[in-house]
C-alpha cells in the first residue's frame, strides 16, 4: 500500500519534483539564476513556446500530431512584415498573420480529418509545402519592416510594469486553453476522440469536423505566435520559429507525462515550457554550448516519459 | 414516399457489403414497442453489421429504414440517437480514461453558459445508476479501472438514461458474472415493460430464449428465421444458425 502510494505520487508528480530539482540545482549553481529578473525572463522566454504548445495540445489531446507548426510560423512572419509594408495597417497585418495560421492549420485539418491521411505524413507534406512557399516568397532573406506602426513592437517588446507584454498574452491564451480543454464541450470532445474515436463516434460526436477544429486551433497559436515573433525581432524572418517543433514535441511529451493522466493538458503545457525554458537558460548561465542544450532536452523527455512507463502508467502517444 | 405499417421500426431489403463479402443481403428487420428481440447468428452473421446499421454507424448499400412510419436516413450514430435509438456497442463504447459521469453524458453533457455543469452531472449519473439498481462507490475513478459488469453498467446507464424508444444490446452479458447478467435481463424486461423496444444480441441461447419474445437468425447475412420465442427452442434455433431449416412467419 505505501508502495503504491508513493509509486503513485511519483507517477503524478514526477516531472514537477524534476522540474523542481533541475530549478534548485540551477539557483545553487548560479549566481544569477534565482532572481525575480532571470524569473520574468524566463515567463517572457517561455511565452512563445507555451502558446504553441497549447494549440499543439489540442491536435495531440484529439490523439493527432501536428509537424507543421515550425515552417508554418515563417510563413506567417513573411506575410504579416509583408502585409504591415504595404498598407501601415496593424490590423489587417494582424489578421494576415492570423489567417496565415488558419489556413494552413485548415490544410491540415482537411487531409487528417476529412481526407483520412495519417496527421504525421499529411502535417509533414504541408510543412514541406509551407517550407517552399516562404523561401519562394521571401528568397530566403527577412523581410524588414519599413516604417511600421510603434505600436507594433509593444506586443513583442512592451511591457506592463515590470512585466513584458507577451507574458500577458501567454497568460490570456492559457486561461482560455485550459477553460476550453477543462470545462466546454468541445475540450471534453477532443479528449474522448484521443481516448477512444469510436466511443465518441458511437456518442453522436461529430469525429471529423473536432479534428479539424484541433487543426484550426494549432494553427490560429501558430499565427498568434508569429505576430509577437516578429514584433520582437522587427522584421518578417522566414526561418525564425522552425526549432520551435523540437521544443513544441518536447514540451507536450513532458506534458503528456504529467500529472499521470497520459494525455497532455494546458496546464502540463505551461509547466512543460517552462521546465524546457528553465533548462535553456540555466545551462546558457552555465556557458554550456547551446547546442549541448537540445541534448539536454532530449534527454529530459526520454527520461520523463521512461519513469512513467516504468511506473505503470499508460503514455498514450500516438504515431502513424 | 410509401407510408410504412405500424411498426415502429422497420428496415427493409437491408444490403451491405465490405468489400468481397456480403455482410448483409436483402434483410428485412421490424420493432414493436414493448417488445424485445433476440438477434442471434453464428460469428459473422451479420449481427452487429445489421445493428450497426440501424444505430447509423454504417450506411446501407441498398434497403430502407422507417421510423415511425416516416422514411429515415442515417449518416451518423447522432442521426439515430436523435430519434432515440440507443446502442449498447459491443465494446462498450467507453473512454477508458474519462470518468463514469464524463462517459454517461459523452455527446450530450450538460452545460450553462457554455460551461459543464461538473457536479450537476455527477449527481444525475448517480441517480441514473441507482435507477438501474447499480452502484458504483467510485464514480470519479477513470473507468478502465472498474470491472467489467460495472464497466457495462455504465454504457447500459447511458443508453437507458435518455429515455430512448429503442435500445440495442449488443452482447451485453459477454464476460459478465451470472450476477450481473441476471441484472441485465431484469432491465431489458423493466425497458420492455415501459414500451421500449429492445433488441438483444447474445451467443447465450438460454438467455435469448428466456427473454425475448421474438427470435431474429441470421446466417450468411440472410435472415433465416424470424419466429416467436414460444415456438423456439434451443434445436430449432442451432439449427437455424448452422443451415439446416428455415422458418418464416414473416410479418
Amino acid at each position: 500500500m505505501n508502495r503504491d502510494l508513493w509509486k503513485h505520487f511519483i507517477r503524478r508528480y514526477g516531472t514537477v519534483i524534476g522540474g523542481v530539482l533541475i530549478f534548485i540545482g540551477f539557483a545553487v549553481t548560479t549566481p544569477y539564476f534565482f532572481t525575480f529578473h532571470n524569473f520574468l525572463l524566463i515567463l517572457k522566454q517561455m511565452s512563445l513556446l507555451t502558446i504553441v504548445s497549447l494549440g499543439f495540445t489540442f491536435v495531440m489531446a484529439a490523439g493527432g500530431f501536428d509537424m507543421s507548426i515550425g515552417f508554418a510560423m515563417g510563413l506567417a512572419n513573411v506575410f504579416l512584415a509583408s502585409v504591415l509594408n504595404a498598407t501601415g495597417s496593424l490590423a489587417l497585418a494582424v489578421l494576415t498573420a492570423l489567417g496565415t495560421g488558419l489556413v494552413v492549420g485548415a490544410l491540415n485539418g482537411l487531409l487528417v480529418a476529412f481526407l483520412r491521411l495519417p496527421d504525421f505524413i499529411a502535417t509533414f507534406a504541408v510543412g514541406s509545402v509551407t517550407y517552399g512557399a516562404k523561401m519562394l516568397y521571401s528568397g530566403g532573406y527577412p523581410v524588414f519592416l519599413v516604417s511600421p506602426p510603434r505600436s507594433f513592437f509593444t506586443i513583442g517588446q512592451g511591457t506592463v510594469g515590470p512585466v513584458p507584454v507577451p507574458v500577458f498574452i501567454m497568460l490570456g491564451i492559457l486561461i482560455v486553453s485550459l477553460v476550453v480543454l477543462n470545462r466546454t464541450k468541445l475540450g471534453r470532445h477532443i479528449y474522448a476522440i484521443g481516448g477512444n474515436p469510436m466511443a465518441a463516434l458511437y456518442a453522436g460526436i461529430n469525429v471529423r469536423r473536432k479534428r479539424f477544429y484541433t487543426f484550426l486551433i494549432s494553427g490560429l497559436s501558430v499565427g498568434i505566435t508569429a505576430i509577437v515573433l516578429t514584433s520582437r525581432l522587427g522584421s518578417g524572418q522566414p526561418e525564425a520559429g522552425e526549432n520551435f517543433l523540437l521544443d513544441v514535441i518536447s514540451v507536450c511529451f513532458l506534458s503528456t507525462t504529467m500529472f499521470g493522466e497520459g494525455e497532455p493538458t494546458g496546464a502540463g503545457a505551461f509547466v512543460g515550457a517552462f521546465i524546457i525554458t528553465m533548462l535553456n537558460n540555466g545551462l546558457t548561465m552555465l556557458n554550456v554550448p547551446y547546442h549541448v542544450q537540445y541534448i539536454t532536452k532530449g534527454m529530459v523527455v526520454i527520461f520523463a516519459v521512461m519513469l512513467s512507463v516504468l511506473l505503470g502508467q499508460k503514455v498514450r502517444i500516438k504515431f502513424l | 414516399m410509401p407510408v410504412a405499417d405500424e411498426h415502429l421500426v422497420e428496415m427493409r431489403g437491408i444490403c451491405k457489403r465490405f468489400g468481397g463479402i456480403q455482410a448483409l443481403l436483402d434483410v428485412d428487420f421490424w420493432l414493436d414497442p414493448g417488445e424485445i428481440v433476440g438477434l442471434v447468428g453464428d460469428n459473422g452473421a451479420g449481427k452487429s453489421t445489421l445493428i450497426k446499421i440501424l444505430s447509423g454507424v454504417y450506411l446501407p448499400d441498398k434497403g430502407e429504414i422507417y421510423f415511425q412510419g416516416r422514411r429515415v436516413h442515417f449518416e451518423s450514430p447522432h442521426d439515430a440517437k436523435a430519434l432515440g435509438i440507443e446502442t449498447v456497442h459491443q465494446d462498450r463504447g467507453l473512454v477508458g480514461n474519462f470518468d463514469v459521469p464524463s462517459n454517461i453524458f459523452l455527446g450530450r453533457e450538460i452545460t450553462r453558459f457554455g460551461l459543464l455543469r461538473l457536479k450537476a452531472m455527477e449527481r444525475e449519473a448517480r441517480a441514473a445508476l441507482q435507477r438501474l439498481g447499480m452502484e458504483i462507490a467510485a464514480l470519479r475513478a477513470p473507468v478502465m479501472n472498474l470491472s467489467g459488469g460495472q464497466q457495462q453498467a455504465v454504457a447500459v446507464g447511458r443508453a437507458i438514461s435518455t429515455q430512448p424508444k429503442v435500445v440495442i444490446m449488443d452482447e451485453p452479458t459477454a464476460a459478465l458474472a451470472v450476477k450481473e447478467v441476471h441484472k441485465v435481463l431484469e432491465l431489458m424486461r423493466r425497458l420492455k415493460d415501459e414500451g421500449v423496444a429492445v433488441v438483444f444480441i447474445s451467443h447465450v441461447l438460454q438467455e435469448v430464449l428466456a427473454v425475448t419474445d421474438r427470435i431474429v437468425v441470421l446466417r450468411k447475412g440472410i435472415k433465416v428465421g424470424d419466429l416467436p420465442t414460444s415456438e423456439a427452442d434451443i434445436d430449432l434455433i442451432v439449427k437455424l444458425m448452422v443451415g439446416t431449416g428455415e422458418v418464416n412467419h414473416g410479418g
